[in-house]
């Protein structure tokens, strides 16, 4: 019977709890651009959303593929493509950072191997909160398309 | 009669006024020149003459600009097609004249599918042919492993059998609006 009490109990209180809210960083369309090793470097892309109410930071990542993994931004102005290493990306509270083709990238510098079309790698971000995020991207070939 | 006259000056106006010519502007910039090739040997522009250039400046440590632009070229080749395609020879200019040697060159472009050479020279050869094509780049110090960044501007020159520019592409020009432009010269040329 005190069993029955705590299941019912527990059921009450799974009704009524109002949805569980997400927390922490997620990644989404995480990707690599395919570079042979003659390219020396490549970079990844992907979105990340913050649901934590502080802004969270990027402030280093790791890739097992090549020797250096920097932030890296990519400024295009007046027909001149500029590129700066950055200390820290900064992911809004409650918002979204992009990382893609023309803007922030994760940069990979002094590629170990080929990075082929269909492998997967991970890019490991560390955070400021001390978080590992270890997010598993494909690697495909630049679109012709998609870079703004 | 009347009718005929109109309709037909209507025509060739029309003609007159259609892309194929009207998309090519007069160009004051560009020029011959002469640089050195992946195998350590001069490659001059006037050696493509008959064919149509796509010109870039750029360099092999380049990121993101210079690969998008040389992929935009790869799937544009592909769009255009064989037979369109060696009407072509793509032309690259190292603004990177410290690291980017004739061997790097070389190393760099086997990995591409289309016709590209990578052209280096001295600084001052490099610069005098960004001139002519007001093509710019800087070199920027970076706390980077990669050492110096360069800025350099993302235009791709389109240049035509007799070694004018006639067209400019900029970084947002998707693949589509190149094979059209690209086409369109053909027609006219060939």
């Amino acid at each position: 019977m005190k069993r029955l009490t705590v299941l019912a109990a527990v059921l009450i209180l799974a009704a009524c709890s109002p949805k569980p809210q997400k927390t922490g960083v997620e990644v989404s369309n995480a990707w690599i651009k395919a570079a042979p090793i003659a390219m020396k470097t490549s970079a990844g892309f992907m979105v990340l959303q913050n649901h934590n109410a502080k802004p969270e930071k990027i402030l280093s990542a790791e890739f097992s593929a090549s020797n250096v993994v920097e932030l890296h931004e990519m400024v295009h102005e007046n027909d001149m493509m500029k590129m700066r290493k950055m200390d820290a990306m900064v992911i809004p509270a409650k918002g979204s950072l992009v990382l893609e083709p023309g803007g922030l990238h994760i940069m990979f510098i002094d590629l170990k191997q080929d990075l082929k079309e269909g492998e997967t790698y991970d890019i490991t971000l560390n955070l400021e909160s001390g978080q590992k995020l270890v997010v598993p991207a494909p690697v495909k070939p630049y679109s012709h398309e998609g870079m703004h | 009669m009347k009718r005929l006259a109109a309709i037909l000056l209507a025509g060739v106006l029309f003609t007159s006024c259609s892309p194929d010519s009207s998309v090519f502007n007069r160009y004051e910039i560009g020029g011959d020149f002469t640089l050195t090739g992946m195998e350590g040997t001069p490659v001059s522009l006037s050696d493509y003459k008959g064919k149509l250039v796509l010109l870039f400046f750029g360099y092999t440590l380049c990121p993101d600009a210079c690969p998008f632009a040389l992929s935009k070229m790869s799937g544009a080749f592909h769009m255009l097609g064989p037979k369109n395609a060696e009407k072509i020879q793509v032309l690259f200019v190292s603004v990177d004249t410290e690291r980017d040697n004739p061997a790097r060159l070389k190393e760099y472009f086997t990995a591409f599918n289309f016709p590209v050479i990578g052209l280096t020279g001295t600084k001052e050869e490099i610069a005098a042919v960004a001139a002519k094509y007001q093509a710019t780049y800087s070199k920027v110090e970076s706390n980077s492993a990669m050492g110096y960044l360069i800025d350099h501007s993302t235009i791709i020159y389109l240049i035509d059998t007799e070694g004018n520019v006639r067209y400019t592409f900029r970084h947002n020009d998707g693949v589509e609006k190149m094979v059209n432009i690209i086409k369109t010269l053909i027609r006219i040329q060939f």
